[in-house]
């Protein structure tokens, strides 16, 4: 990786030079999430006619830079990647729109009231997978670069910049902003959750003032559930992927009228055991970037946060 | 000591009343968190109810807790909107009125967040006081006046009194002099056609299809709603725009006769879609043609459920020949 | 450039405006063909989805028909219907779609020619109003494949 000093006009030029190669975005508001760049909340998948088994797949081919996320936004790549690109069936439209799309976020200098990604053992000014991350010195910005092709192209601009290790070495990042909060406690979640899948009273007292409206689901970076919808037209039609939700009460509806999920209480269970014990017992990772949307989208004001400590007082 | 102390004290004193006297087995109130905010929480116990509060904050609708426990005997705090939610539900036969113990608050009003969000960017509640707020924002702190930062529904509430009760907390409510969401309905009406739609399709093509605004409403109870209908399959689940616009219009046109403008809708909208001014002109649309306006007395049908022979009549041919 | 002829589904109460609209035919009275009809038991029927699902599936006017106020076969089907379109429709005039695409009538058995200049009535507002471009679900996208793959 190299790390770059660059001014704000030079940066403006710069992302100007882009617009050549590839689509060039300034994220400037944190409401949506990053993933749906990744995972468009409707995705036509490909068209069909009825009369015959051709298709016309349709996989994107449009390049992409996002500029101005926050670190934790990047890590959906991460988190994402490590369900739709599992072998041995990886998902051609995720990995069409993802091997398109270059992502260079912006060190964030303060906390929101909801974020909490320092809680989880994450940073406000990591990589965090990105292929860029900018430092705001106030009349400049440090820009360090962990991708060849971007590397490239800001050296053809005429930039040079210095070889480093990795993203923790040495050097200005401006200000980082810290505070004393002390750190949420994913292990034991991590090793015995899954223990407390029948106990009532614990995911009845996480669980009771949510409405399974699925607004958190929506609006998580980490979230990926989707339903397929077909739409047709006279002889032909077309698939389309839309976001669903494990907390609406119809997404675990049987034909026969069973519902395994009946009431929040099991879809919460369902939602805190997915993130923070089988996705990191699958993957490696935990399923959450401590971004905090769903605490802030959420109209009965339930908070992740409390609701992980909660838990982990029943896993030792 | 400010009149959301004094209300709070009140509701600890008649919950516990409840409680002792076994009138109830849970409370539906609020408790505040640590950011400022109230929100809904379900007390089981008398040792609880320490934590049950009442502030400017306190934006949801709890009747709609009332459909998860039915089974048991259930308290709930309701301000005028929120008792006319219990009432039109019990007028809709949802529940007894001898099973659920209503604790009144006259109400003052509740911001929306969302205008604050707006102006001042993300923010926690600092303090409470008699007609002032405080906000705690990443450019310090803001005392605001209440009244610029009520909810759209607040700023045109006819009823801030619960209508039903059966104890009552003490405490003055702030009455509205003049009807905020009749002046949005009548610049609606008042715009040209193509502004209309352009107004209309902005805000539908913001929808996400996530069912918030359904979930948060009290009367939106149907086991299967019309749009997880499979057969016959009346929209399609995905965000397009005919689709949402079909989804906000049918939701909101179920609740003609039942809506009690309570807002929680709007507020729970993680896209700030403008559901008020959709929802303020069928209001007003029953009251004027119709004469109905939802949750007021108990004992009385719906206002679609029921008619008059000598309702308006707008159709072609209506003189006959 | 042939005149835009709009496409209007109609919702006629089998007892009272199907067996006007059927009089209308016995009787010769002329009207334009545009109207697609669609019988339904009684006004009461008609849910507000019925309207939107025509207009989003294309078509440039709705028009409901039932029964005087007063002479329902079910006695007060139409009563309720009453509340509810015109509620419906001033919902959906204030949202932008407009008023000339949707039409409530009272068409009685006996009311033949009155059929038929309803009709005449809706076509001709329709033709100056236009094609229903707002509330017609998108299929472009679709139709291009179609013909593509031809």
């Amino acid at each position: 990786m190299k790390l770059f000093r660059i001014d704000q006009e030079e940066w403006n030029r710069f992302l100007e030079s882009l617009r050549n190669d590839m689509e060039v975005c300034q994220i400037s508001e944190r409401e949506h999430p990053f993933k749906e760049k990744l995972l468009p909340p409707k995705e036509t998948l490909f068209y069909y006619r009825k009369d015959t088994p051709k298709q016309k797949e349709i996989l994107n081919t449009k390049k992409r830079l996002f500029v101005g996320l926050s670190p934790c936004d990047a890590k959906t790549k991460q988190l994402l990647d490590l369900n739709f690109l599992s072998e041995p069936y990886p998902d051609p439209y995720y990995k069409a729109l993802r091997d398109n799309t270059w992502v260079i976020t912006k060190a964030c200098q303060d906390f929101e009231p909801y974020c909490f990604c320092d809680q989880i053992g994450d940073s406000p000014a990591k990589l965090n997978g990105a292929d860029g991350i900018l430092y705001d010195l106030g009349e400049s910005y440090h820009l360090l670069l962990d991708n060849e092709m971007l590397i490239q192209k800001l050296e053809e601009f005429g930039k040079s910049g210095e070889s480093i290790e990795n993203e923790d070495s040495s050097y200005e990042k401006g200000k980082i902003p810290s505070r004393n909060l002390a750190p949420l406690p994913i292990e034991p979640l991590k090793k015995n959750l899954l223990s407390q899948i029948n106990n009532q009273e614990l995911w009845e007292q996480i669980e009771s003032t949510c409405l399974s409206c699925g607004a958190c689901t929506f609006l998580c970076p980490a979230c990926y559930c989707f339903d397929i919808q077909d739409t047709s037209y006279g002889r032909a039609g077309k698939r389309e992927r839309i976001y669903d939700s494990c907390m609406f009460k119809s997404y675990t509806a049987e034909a026969s009228g069973h519902n395994p999920r009946p009431t929040g209480k099991e879809r919460w269970r369902q939602r805190l055991l997915h993130k923070f014990s089988y996705y990191p017992t699958l993957y490696g990772e935990i399923g959450c970037t401590g971004c905090g949307r769903c605490i802030k989208a959420c109209p009965s004001k339930i908070d992740i946060r409390e609701a992980i400590k909660h838990a982990a007082k029943y896993c030792g | 000591m400010n009149q959301n102390d004094q209300i709070t004290l009140s509701l600890q004193l008649l919950a516990r009343k409840a409680f002792e006297e076994d009138k109830i087995e849970l409370l539906i109130g609020f408790e505040i968190s640590p950011d400022g905010y109230a929100r809904p929480r379900i007390f089981r116990s008398v040792e609880e109810l320490d934590s049950l509060a009442w502030n400017h904050t306190a934006s949801i609708n709890l009747a709609n807790y009332l459909h998860k426990y039915k089974d048991k005997k259930v308290g709930i705090i309701a301000q005028g909107c929120i008792s006319r939610s219990i009432v039109a539900l019990m007028n809709e036969g949802q529940f007894d009125r001898n099973k659920v113990i209503i604790i009144g608050v006259p109400c003052q009003g509740v911001i929306d967040e969302k205008k604050i969000r707006a102006e001042y960017g993300e923010f926690t509640i600092l303090l409470e006081e008699e007609d002032e707020i405080g906000i705690k924002t990443h450019s310090g702190e803001q005392i605001m006046e209440e009244e610029n930062y009520f909810h759209s529904a607040c700023l045109s509430c006819q009823y801030p009194d619960p209508v039903i009760y059966d104890y009552l907390a003490e405490g003055k409510s702030r009455k509205v002099t003049v009807d905020y969401l009749d002046k949005i309905v009548k610049e609606a009406e008042a715009l040209p056609e193509e502004e209309k739609i352009a107004k209309f399709t902005t805000e539908m093509e913001k929808c996400i299809r996530c069912y918030a605004c359904r979930q948060a409403c009290p009367m939106c109870y149907c086991d299967t709603c019309f749009v997880d209908v499979n057969s016959p399959k009346w929209l399609s689940n995905a965000p397009n725009k005919t689709d949402n616009s079909i989804w906000n219009i049918t939701r909101i046109f179920h609740l003609a006769g039942r809506c009690v403008e309570c807002g929680a809708c709007d507020r729970a909208c993680p896209e700030n879609i403008d559901l008020m001014y959709l929802i303020a002109k069928m209001n007003r649309d029953t009251k004027d043609l119709f004469g109905f306006t939802a949750g007021l007395k108990l004992g009385v049908k719906p206002g679609l459920n029921t008619f008059q022979p000598n309702d308006p009549d707008f159709f072609w041919g209506k003189e006959g020949v | 450039m042939s005149e835009f002829e709009p496409t209007v589904v109609g919702f006629l109460c089998n007892w009272c405006s199907y067996a006007g609209a059927d009089l209308a035919g016995v009787s010769r009275f002329q009207y334009p063909p545009n109207l697609r009809i669609i019988r339904v038991p009684c006004s009461g029927r008609i849910n507000s989805l019925f309207i939107l699902k025509a207009l989003q599936g294309g078509a440039d006017g709705v028009l409901v028909s039932g029964c005087h106020p007063g002479d329902c076969h079910y006695q007060t089907g139409n009563f309720y219907a009453r509340r509810r379109l015109e509620l419906f429709s001033n919902l959906l005039t204030y949202a932008g779609i407009q008023k000339e695409r949707v039409k409530l009538a009272w068409v009685s058995a006996s009311e033949g020619a009155q059929f038929a200049a309803l009709v005449t009535e809706v076509v001709e507002d329709l033709k100056k109003v236009g094609i229903n471009k707002d509330f017609v679900r998108d299929t472009k996208d679709i139709e291009e494949y179609t013909h593509e793959s031809e």
